[in-house]
């Protein structure tokens, strides 16, 4: 009669484990996990929390958030990358994945991942402190030219947006500054504001309150097209029209899962953000958050991805700041 | 003060082990690279490297007639009860353990047998209430950390 | 008509029986959310970010202050009945707290720390209210080298906290900066005592640290000695007198002072706040009541104002202009985001009505504080008297999963545990592990302040040198550096009997 009882109860798993994997059809069957590759308050967790709720609504289950920080972010890549690929495990992720490599962090990048949804993307200002004389681009270029490598530039350290934005400029004008590395664009900010660097490029979303607020003067915008409240800021093409090649740049935010998710759990996800992202509240997010709506997925946001990938490798590979050459990785010149 | 310090068998044995770790620490921080300017990588681990085989220097320097007065063999022998008497190994082994088959047993499990574990061996309940007590203290663990705080446990 | 305005919002959260219980239910939850080491506030307001997004901006802002308050205080806790720091600004408040709980006062102790908590708290929310413009402009003026020189000024404490030796101090403090360093290199993007290792790319976490070095190593200690019975806790006097309390004002506004001044730099927070101001009681308090880490009350006082102090600080650049001062800050500002508002400069200037609400939950967040914290001090002070072998294995796996929540990551329990053994070594031979968390907390601070004042130089060491000179902040800064060099008594007693004899 025990051992009866013994498989009754082996039965009852056996059924219970059928059922889970049966119901992999109708995805999600269970609550989700992302993991956001940022520390708490970062603009990648500030974006991811923001959004999802509206994605859960959708989904119907909840996406709960862990914040996995370190090592720019490559710790939560691995990690994700560890988990099973049945899409309960997200990853939301900023652009550093890109340069794992080059920069010699990790293996993994997106390439093993699978584009979810690009959520937005922030422009890049060059800003300075208003105390400085220089009223457009071209005049910093110029004073940069008369003192190479003196002017104090804010940096966010290796493969940052700042290092990269002076990348191009060096790359198109010529011109060197005296980089001092702060641990993230709300300390440039606050150093350019006290007026212990000078000058810098930081993320939109970041400035945009201080140049509004007539604090820290914007000197153009890395970006090809204006952006709504700014008209009256010089675009860096009107620097020299060679910044083209490299635009639409900046830094981004998405969600991914990993490469061999099945097909339709795939599916299942890319419409459950998309219209999450499509609420009028999540817009409206992220237009204050001062960043541009993408909403792409799929191959559309792997070509975005593959060509800001050689765009930013191949610029840091000559400010030589990269540890293996993008070639290596058989990454295209842009 | 003195009186009170002078019996620490183990002591001179564990500031050369710290002094070769410090060493080690300034081999490590001179291989790294781009050692070019006063703000390399490298500056700071160095500076720290040096100031801890300073320091660990000195510590020998100052003591050095205390640790002469026992001989390497007295001392090993003395540091066992010292350093590692029985209930400090138990407890370790006990955690090593805890450390070993937490990934395969997974939190609750392992966590339990832990905590039923080392209940026993501390003493601290008989084993019924070793067995309850376990299961109610990660009941609240469980239910504050996973269900309230979202932190997923392993 | 502008000003009955400003106390009509600081009012708000007063008359408002939904918005007076959310503060109240926060501040509450704070205090154990603090208590536990590994759960951080931060942890608590982003999760209320998903959670109230959907509400008002007031009742979730209620909430998240609530929280933050009570948490900032909850730290304390464990650090004075276990001599585990619930959170890095708790540190401090050990040295002198968990003393007292051995000698069977942990009641006094928690009240006391209480009533610093709430006075320094509610000073802090004045100079908020008040000064918050021009405090945030002073604190724009700090250079990286004067962050460096107040890392400086905060490594000095080592001399105090060494015990036996100075030697042994030093390589503690040392040690804990080496620590700090495992990982990449935020400047370079270089692997630091890594191994090439991913994991180790991040970095130790110092609260994985922190909760190993204090928390783990105490257990293992306190196993020796199992057979003792706990200390039976004299809970009859709660409550500080006032006598007390007034002889110690000068120290408490003093200190409060240091807690506003290092909150509201962006670049430094609650837990150096809280070693500072020990360290300035440990200078100025010629006549403690009881010796400088037995016991003393001052010990207990001054970090607690100071941390709690450092609450309104941080805001003051938060509001004015949108920059974080430490993580629970930049949860706050995403929140705020996420609720419609744009933090930054014009924040106080489009929405003034902002400031005066913050402020009044913080004052309504305080008063609950003292009430929740003078109640149940008998319940939590009787748990120090629970039989050991029931006690420490409880501490231990709330220690590791602890250290678990900081990043979702076992590794971080492996770290915790492995410094727990360091910690013991360490104790058994007469080495103190508080300069290891001094040297954890201060060595990015100081790293970051050198390299970055080097930077500016562009590495020409005369240029860097010359910059500790030129600017009255900065001179201020080095002077009292100097003076506090030349005050510690007993190195300038040996710096000078070793130039004596070097003479003769």
């Amino acid at each position: 009669m025990r051992k009866m009882k013994w498989l009754y109860g082996v039965v009852a798993l056996l059924t219970v484990c059928f059922l889970a994997s049966a119901q992999a059809e109708d995805f999600p069957a269970k609550d989700l996990t992302g993991y956001i590759q940022w520390g708490a308050g970062g603009a990648t967790d500030n974006v991811a929390r923001a959004v999802t709720p509206y994605v859960e609504k959708v989904l119907g289950k909840q996406v709960i958030l862990q914040n996995k920080p370190g090592a720019t972010g490559a710790v939560a890549v691995q990690w994700v990358h560890n988990q099973p690929s049945d899409g309960y495990t997200l990853l939301y992720g900023a652009e550093n994945p890109l340069l794992y490599r080059v920069l010699d962090i990790s293996q993994l990048e997106y390439k093993d991942f699978y584009p979810i949804a690009l959520i937005a993307r922030n422009v890049g200002v060059v800003i300075c402190n208003v105390d400085q004389p220089w009223k457009h681009v071209n005049e910093l270029f110029a004073d940069a030219k008369k003192n190479p490598g003196q002017i104090k530039m804010g940096s966010t350290g290796p493969g940052g947006l700042t290092n990269v934005a002076g990348a191009m400029f060096k790359a198109i004008n010529g011109v060197t500054f005296n980089p001092i590395v702060f641990p993230g664009e709300g300390p440039v900010i606050t150093a350019m504001l006290g007026g212990h660097v000078q000058w810098s490029t930081v993320g939109l979303a970041s400035a945009r309150e201080h140049i509004r607020a007539g604090r820290l003067r914007a000197l153009a915008l890395v970006s090809d097209t204006s952006v709504a409240g700014l008209e009256n800021v010089p675009l860096i093409t009107s620097a020299s029209a060679d910044y083209k090649k490299f635009l639409p740049w900046g830094p981004f935010y998405g969600v991914f899962v990993k490469k061999d998710t099945p097909d339709a759990v795939k599916k299942a996800l890319v419409d459950a953000y998309r219209k999450g992202l499509n609420d009028p509240k999540a817009q409206e997010f992220i237009k204050n958050f001062g960043s541009v709506f993408m909403g792409i997925s799929g191959a559309e946001a792997e070509k975005f991805l593959n060509r800001w990938q050689s765009v930013t490798t191949w610029l840091l590979d000559d400010a030589k700041e990269v540890k293996f050459s993008p070639a290596k990785f058989g990454i295209p010149k842009p | 003060m003195e009186e009170k310090i002078v019996l620490r068998p183990g002591e001179r044995i564990l500031v050369w082990l710290m002094l070769a770790f410090s060493i080690a620490v300034l081999v490590m921080a001179l291989l790294i690279p781009n050692l070019e300017h006063l703000s390399s990588s490298g500056v700071f681990p160095i500076f720290i490297a040096c100031t801890m085989i300073g320091s660990a220097l000195c510590i020998l320097w100052q003591n050095r007639r205390r640790y002469k007065a026992m001989a390497l063999r007295e001392e090993l022998r003395l540091s066992r009860s010292f350093t590692f008497p029985k209930v400090v190994i138990g407890y370790v082994v006990i955690l090593v353990l805890y450390i070993l088959l937490t990934e395969p047993l997974h939190f609750l499990l392992s966590s339990y047998l832990f905590l039923v574990g080392s209940f026993l061996f501390l003493k601290g309940a008989t084993p019924a209430r070793s067995f309850l007590i376990g299961a109610v203290m990660l009941a609240i663990i469980y239910g504050l950390f996973q269900t309230i705080f979202k932190v997923i446990l392993w | 008509m502008e000003n009955l305005s400003a106390i009509q919002y600081v009012m708000m959260s007063f008359v408002s029986l939904k918005l007076l219980s959310l503060v109240a239910a926060g501040t509450l939850c704070g205090i154990y959310i603090g208590a536990i080491p590994g759960l951080s506030v931060t942890m608590a307001v982003s999760i209320l970010i998903s959670f109230t997004f959907s509400w008002d901006l007031n009742p979730a802002l209620a909430l998240m202050i609530g929280i933050w308050t009570g948490g900032v205080y909850g730290g304390s806790r464990m650090s004075i009945l276990l001599n585990i720091p619930g959170a890095p600004a708790a540190v401090a408040t050990g040295f002198d707290g968990y003393p007292l709980a051995k000698l069977g006062e942990a009641g006094q102790a928690i009240g006391l720390s209480t009533t610093a908590s709430v006075i320094g708290g509610v000073i802090g929310v004045v100079a908020f209210a008040f000064a918050a413009p021009v405090i945030s402009e002073y604190s724009l003026m700090f250079a990286p080298r004067d962050y460096l020189l107040l890392a400086i000024m905060g490594i000095l404490l080592v001399g105090s906290l060494s015990g036996e030796s100075l030697a042994k101090g030093i390589f503690a403090g040392a040690l804990g900066v080496l620590l700090s360093m495992v990982g990449m290199d935020n400047f370079t993007g270089q692997g630091r005592f890594t191994f090439g290792n991913v994991g180790l790319m991040s970095g130790i976490h110092f609260v994985a640290i922190m909760i190993g070095i204090f928390g783990v190593s105490e257990v293992m200690v306190q196993l020796r000695d199992l057979h003792i019975e706990p200390i039976k806790q004299d809970v009859s006097r709660i409550i500080p007198s006032w006598r007390l309390l007034f002889k110690h004002l000068y120290l408490i506004i003093k200190c409060s002072l240091i807690g506003i001044g290092i909150g509201a730099l962006p670049g430094a927070g609650g837990d150096i706040a809280a070693l500072l101001a020990y360290g300035h009681a440990r200078r100025s308090v010629k006549h403690p009541t009881r010796p400088f880490g037995e016991g003393a009350y001052e010990g207990l006082i001054a970090p607690e104002t100071a941390n709690n102090a450092c609450i309104g600080g941080t805001s003051i650049p938060m509001l004015t202009l949108g920059i974080p001062g430490d993580a629970v800050t930049a949860v706050i500002i995403g929140a705020l985001y996420i609720h419609g508002l744009k933090p930054g400069p014009m924040l106080m200037i489009e929405t003034p009505h902002l400031l005066w609400f913050i402020v009044g939950c913080m004052l309504l967040a305080n008063v609950f504080l003292l009430i929740f914290g003078l109640t149940g001090i008998r319940a939590f002070a009787k748990m120090v008297e629970v039989r050991k072998g029931l006690l420490m294995p409880i501490i231990v796996i709330i220690s590791i999963v602890g250290a678990y929540a900081i990043n979702n990551s076992i590794y971080d329990i492996y770290w915790m545990l492995g410094f727990g053994i360091v910690g013991y070594f360490m104790k058994q031979y007469g080495f103190q592990v508080a300069p290891v968390i001094l040297g954890v907390i201060l060595g990015p601070l100081m790293e970051t302040g050198y390299r970055q004042a080097m930077m500016d130089q562009q590495n020409n060491l005369l240029g860097f040198l010359a910059q500790f000179f030129v600017n009255p902040l900065t001179l201020a800064l080095t002077l009292s550096i100097v003076f506090m060099i030349l005050g510690q008594t007993q190195l300038w007693a040996k710096l000078r009997g070793k130039f004596s004899r070097k003479i003769s």
